[in-house]
């Protein structure tokens, strides 16, 4: 039980990278992001490719082409398709679905994509990109991987809401998010900061598909899917645009699957994502942990 | 001609089911309503008349009919737990639902046969009785796309508070759209189960959406001819010149639906509009009347789409 929930921690990690920039991009865009789990894949199959190519490349240096990778697609993805389809909406609403549209094309794309590349088959990551070591902590087995998602997970999530709570950049962010007009009227650039959110919340998904990758030995085109079903659970459970709650409920949930499933087997443990958004969001449609409704990002 | 038409059989039937799913998930977004339950009904529709028929026995007749009541009591449900939901937020709910029921048919083994499927379902609807499903709910769409039911709908896509205002019902409304799109989408899971004879969790999920979106959105998403031609276009003439399983159809449907998305907001429906002689005409002698609000070249000026120039108010805060 207690390894369970060593498990429970490192895959709430990964929960967290993934989450948070999609609350991100919801917040600050207004974009209900179906391409994020896509750009996720797309992470492991930059990380991927490179050790393919150029062999022996120490670890960092492949995250951190995958975390560039993910972040150029996300923000090419805006670019060329986010914006100028919000530029000609005539509405929130409208934008809002057509937006919704576009990125369930570009995942479309994406997910083919990698699909061909990897002839439909999983991949993984060779093992001496990171040597696996295990230790033995009271009895428990904790290994380095699930350390360093770990850290990943505190130390990008700290600087993120560090970023956007305290930085020039990131008050700028949150008044995009809260007025556009009136950002602009105070010379705030908007489309400069969507940008720049976009890359932020493509380099997460990339950075947190790289360690899953790592973690589990294996990936394949479709691994972002479900990621997506749990992600929205944790964004509603935590309010949109609350990165903190997104923390806090990333590993909520975590935990909460792990002992569902060790209790009451993988199917429930499935569908428990989609009862807490519907029970949530019928209960409680700001969150449990955002203020006031309009509390964004 | 019946040389053509047996050659091109399969290419007819895929088109026809994908008019029929984008036609559900049309009638939602006409109202305003972001939903894409539709497609998790689609399962339900074609999950429920493999069981009854193959697992059961039943003849499909009665089969669809006891679907579609099932249809409606589930979607009506389902429309009154989310019946608080806007925008996003029922987006995103309505995604996580048609997740779910992929999730239950490889979980729930006696009924759905898990990840094997359901076979032996009997082909008693055949193309001419799926062509008839079709003709029939496109022609309810084009009559409530007129007349007062028509601009009720508009209304409701435009501007919910000034609906409400005027005395329209709007939760009302609402659960009607929701309700109608869930059963569009369970009969066209009944099409699709009843014409492949096999259904497998492999034709649910993500993949349904994108090509049901992709028919919509090429076609064209506000005007009823939208789904129809969508349909002829992706289900058809892509997979006639790219194969079924062609290893690019993805790449193509994604990147077609991007660039109709941003230069023809209207979809291929929206083409004939364009070329109107009465808006070429009045476009050569006024410029475009209206308050901004009506867009040129629809008679009655009841715009079919969403007018381009109209500044967006704000776009930060919704809810």
């Amino acid at each position: 039980m207690t390894q369970q929930l060593v498990n429970a921690i490192a895959l709430g990690s990964i929960y967290t990278l993934f989450s948070l920039g999609l609350t991100l991009s919801w917040g600050i865009l207004n974009v209900l992001n179906l391409a994020h789990g896509a750009i996720f894949t797309a992470g492991t199959m930059f990380a991927f490719l490179l050790t393919e190519h150029a062999a022996g490349l120490p670890f960092a240096v492949v995250l951190a082409a995958a975390l560039v990778g993910s972040a150029l697609l996300a923000v090419l993805m805006e670019a060329v398709a986010f914006a100028p389809i919000r530029a000609r909406s005539g509405n929130a609403l409208d934008a809002e679905m057509r937006t919704l549209i576009a990125s369930v094309a570009v995942a479309s794309i994406i997910v083919t994509v990698v699909g061909i590349q990897s002839d439909h088959q999983p991949y993984a990551l060779p093992q001496s990109l990171l040597e696996r070591h295990r230790y033995d902590v009271l009895g428990v087995h904790v290994s380095n991987v699930q350390i360093l998602v770990l850290v990943a997970a505190i130390v990008l999530s700290a600087l993120l809401v560090l970023f956007v709570r305290r930085s020039r950049y990131g008050r700028a962010m949150r008044a995009v998010a809260f007025d556009r007009t009136a950002a602009g009227m105070v010379g705030i650039s908007a489309r400069t900061l969507q940008l720049a959110a976009m890359a932020l919340s493509g380099a997460l998904a990339g950075v947190a598909g790289v360690l899953l990758a790592v973690y589990l030995g294996a990936a394949d085109a479709h691994m972002g899917d479900s990621f997506l079903l749990k992600a929205f659970a944790i964004i509603i459970l935590a309010g949109v645009g609350s990165l903190e709650g997104a923390v806090f409920f990333a590993y909520a949930l975590a935990l909460v699957e792990t002992l569902v499933g060790y209790y009451l087997g993988g199917d429930v443990r499935d569908a428990l994502a989609f009862v807490l958004i519907v029970v949530i969001l019928v209960l409680r449609p700001q969150g449990l942990a955002a203020r006031q409704g309009w509390q964004r990002a | 001609m019946i040389d053509w038409f047996s050659g091109n059989e399969g290419y007819i039937q895929g088109a026809l089911v994908a008019a029929l799913l984008a036609a559900s998930v049309q009638v939602a977004l006409r109202a305003g309503v972001l939903s894409f339950a539709s497609v998790g009904f689609y399962g339900v529709g074609a999950y429920g008349t493999g069981y009854l028929t193959a697992t059961q026995g039943w003849g499909t007749a009665p089969a669809a009919a006891v679907v579609v009541i099932i249809t409606v009591f589930l979607s009506w449900l389902l429309a009154l737990v989310l019946a608080r939901l806007r925008a996003l937020y029922l987006a995103m709910a309505t995604i996580a639902f048609v997740l779910l029921v992929q999730i239950g048919a490889l979980a729930w083994d006696s009924v759905t046969g898990g990840p094997l499927g359901l076979f032996g379902i009997p082909p008693a609807l055949g193309t001419g009785g799926v062509a008839v499903i079709l003709a029939g709910v496109l022609a309810v769409n084009a009559l409530t796309q007129r007349g007062a039911v028509g601009r009720r709908l508009l209304l409701l896509r435009k501007d919910e508070a000034l609906a409400s205002a005027l005395g329209v019902n709007v939760r009302r409304q609402h659960q009607i759209a929701f309700v109608w799109s869930a059963v569009l989408g369970s009969l066209a899971g009944i099409s699709q189960a009843s014409l492949l004879t096999v259904f497998t969790p492999e034709n649910l999920g993500f993949s349904v959406m994108v090509s049901a979106l992709t028919a919509l959105v090429v076609g064209g998403t506000w005007h009823w001819s939208g789904p129809l031609i969508g349909g002829v276009v992706f289900s058809w003439f892509l997979s006639a010149y790219l194969g079924f399983a062609s290893d690019y159809r993805g790449v193509v449907e994604g990147a077609l639906t991007v660039v109709v998305l941003v230069f023809l907001p209207k979809g291929l429906a929206g083409l004939s509009e364009l070329l109107d002689p009465r808006r070429l005409r009045r476009a050569a002698g006024t410029p475009t009347g209206g308050p901004g609000g009506v867009s040129a070249g629809v008679p009655g000026g009841v715009s079919t789409g969403p007018d381009r120039p109209v500044p967006a108010p704000e776009m930060g805060v919704s809810s």
